[in-house]
C-alpha cells in the first residue's frame, strides 16, 4: 500500500531531533519496509565578508510551494518503488547547527530509497519557492541562493 | 506579489496594477515603479505556475515575481 496522504510540510522554526526520532519510530508497524533513507539539511554558519551567519530566516509562497511539494511527491512515487515518504521544511528562523529540511523515504530495498531521497532533495532545492535570509551577528543579512 | 529580496527592495509584497494585458506590460510597470528591482534576477508565476514566455493576463490574475530559490 502506498501512502500518499497530504500533510503540512512547513514547520515553524527548526525541525527537532524529537520529531525525526518519532517519525522513525512510527514506521515500526510497517513491516514491508526494508530500507529507510533520510536527508537532513542543517543551517551552516557560513562566513560571508568576515561576518558569521547566525541563522537563516525562511519564507515561502506557501500555496505554490504546497503544489510543488505535491508534484514532487507524486513524481517520486511514480518513479521509484516507495512505501512512504515524508517531507518537512522549516519556515521562519533557524539557527546555525539546527535542522531546516527533513526528507524521509522508505521502501522494500535500499536502491529505491537512496535514489528517491536524492531526487526529492534536488527537486526541492531547484523548484520549490522558498527563500532564506542569512542573518549575521550584527543583524544585517544577505539573501541566500541555491547553487 | 513580490517575494524574498524583491519584497525587501520594493518595501512591499503585494501590489495591484490595472490595465496590464500581458506579463511584459506588468513587468514594465513594476520596474518603472521600482527601478531598484532592475538588477534582480527573478522567475514569474501566473496563478502559481511558472511561465517562461509572455502571457496574456486576465483581471484578477495572481502574478508573482520569484527571486532565486534557497530552500533546503
Amino acid at each position: 500500500m502506498k501512502e500518499k496522504k497530504r500533510h503540512n510540510v512547513f514547520v515553524k522554526g527548526s525541525i527537532s531531533p524529537q520529531l525525526i526520532a518519532d517519525s522513525i519510530a512510527k514506521h515500526s508497524t510497517k513491516t514491508t519496509i526494508g530500507a529507510h533513507d533520510i536527508f537532513l539539511g542543517q543551517v551552516r554558519a557560513d562566513v560571508i565578508e568576515n561576518k558569521n551567519v547566525l541563522a537563516i530566516d525562511y519564507s515561502t509562497y506557501e500555496e505554490m510551494a504546497e503544489e510543488k511539494f505535491h508534484e514532487i511527491r507524486e513524481a517520486a512515487f511514480s518513479k521509484f518503488d516507495l512505501t512512504c515518504m515524508h517531507i518537512y521544511h522549516s519556515i521562519g528562523k533557524v539557527k546555525a547547527g539546527e535542522i531546516c529540511l527533513f526528507v524521509f523515504v522508505s521502501s522494500k530495498h535500499r536502491a529505491s530509497a537512496f535514489d528517491a531521497c536524492r531526487y526529492i532533495v534536488e527537486e526541492i532545492k531547484a523548484n520549490v519557492p522558498i527563500w532564506g535570509k542569512e542573518i549575521f551577528e550584527d543583524e544585517t543579512f544577505v539573501w541566500k541562493e541555491n547553487k | 506579489m513580490l517575494f524574498g529580496s524583491l519584497a525587501d527592495l520594493a518595501g512591499k509584497s503585494e501590489l495591484w496594477f490595472s490595465n496590464c494585458q500581458d506579463i511584459q506590460s506588468l513587468k514594465d510597470k513594476l520596474l518603472n515603479e521600482f527601478p531598484e528591482l532592475r538588477n534582480s534576477k527573478f522567475l514569474i508565476s501566473v496563478d502559481k505556475k511558472l511561465v517562461k514566455d509572455n502571457h496574456q493576463l486576465q483581471p484578477g490574475t495572481e502574478v508573482a515575481f520569484l527571486p532565486p530559490f534557497a530552500g533546503g
